[in-house]
């Protein structure tokens, strides 16, 4: 694709493509910043895609910036070291954390894994209770790796919230 | 409460309308949203055709220039970075040549390369060290020179 009908393309796919970053990080300022990001990572990758994918393609990317942005905010704002990061859930795929869940499943905290909502429910239901590897739900669920492994860990802060609520203690 | 995924785990109508009407959604629910369209195939495609003219917002400035100037400084770096390179690996050679390691016999001259190395390096270093010396010795004069023009300037004030 020449500059000239890049530019083009920019032109025609701005609004959509500023409407989506602002329509999920709602601030004016930052969804120019990634509309701006989004159009310069589409010009690296523009020969992969076709016409008839272009606007999904470019709402992807769009998407994927708006996704970064509010996953780092949301990062810095949580510490990730309080009690497990994403990083000790996997290491817990084969630990005793697991099973100490598998052990005492029959009961609340069964019913609290099947009480939660998507998209947490399945992963959660696959990880703690089906005991599949994290791959394994990728795959399942058609989902990266990556999301898998961040559900997870926002499952299982859901899990403690509500088992504490309920007055279950480890 | 929206229910923003349904039981297959897509986005629901409300979650659509949502975003689209600009309906309260806190930071968590946007950011379970956008992680679900950034893999999610079907989704993505639905909420691109629900964007149609109509519900199109106009960026406060049109995002082309920006975006072409960055494509540009981008291409800039690169095309510097790859000439630095280019530069460096043509220096190294230059400095091989005049130590004479493309004329030793590499299978019976182990030591001799060994010492050509050695004395092409300390000879490199010793230049380079030479080189910086002056470069800063001409600085400080440059410097000094500036001080007591600043100064006689302060004076006549």
């Amino acid at each position: 694709m020449t500059n000239e009908k890049f530019q083009e393309m920019v032109e025609q796919y701005e609004k959509l493509v500023f409407t989506i970053c602002y329509q999920l990080v709602r601030d004016y300022h930052e969804a120019q910043n990634l509309a701006q990001d989004a159009f310069v990572s589409a010009y690296a990758h523009i020969d992969t895609v076709t016409e008839d994918n272009l606007k999904a393609w470019l709402a992807r990317i769009a998407t994927n910036k708006a996704k970064d942005y509010l996953k780092s905010a949301y990062n810095r704002r949580v510490c990730l070291s309080e009690d497990m990061s994403e990083m000790d859930l996997i290491r817990a795929e084969n630990s005793p954390e697991r099973l100490y869940i598998t052990d005492e499943g029959t009961g609340v905290i069964r019913q609290a894994i099947l009480n939660l909502k998507e998209p947490y429910q399945k992963v959660s239901v696959l990880f703690f209770l089906e005991e599949k590897t994290i791959e394994e739900i990728a795959e399942t669920l058609h989902r990266p790796k990556k999301t898998v492994q961040t559900q997870l860990y926002r499952a299982r802060s859901k899990l403690q919230e509500l088992l504490v609520k309920e007055g279950v203690q480890r | 409460m929206k229910e923003l995924f349904d039981p297959n785990g897509h986005l629901t109508d409300d979650a659509f309308g949502a975003l689209l009407r600009d309906e309260p959604l806190d930071e968590m629910e946007r950011l379970e949203i956008s992680e679900h369209l950034s893999f999610c195939d079907r989704c993505v495609e639905r909420y691109a055709a629900l964007l149609d003219g109509s519900e199109l917002l106009s960026p406060p400035e049109p995002v082309a220039p920006p975006v072409f100037r960055r494509i540009r400084e981008r291409a800039r770096k690169l095309f510097v970075n790859k000439y630095a390179t280019a530069a460096a690996a043509a220096c190294f050679a230059i400095m091989f040549w005049n130590i004479g390691l493309f004329n030793v016999d590499v299978q019976n001259d182990h030591g001799k390369i060994l010492d050509a190395l050695a004395n092409g390096a300390a000879t490199f270093s010793e230049r380079t060290t030479q080189f910086t010396d002056n470069l800063s010795e001409t600085l400080d004069k440059i410097l000094q020179s500036l001080k007591i023009e600043r100064g006689s300037q302060h004076e006549k004030e």
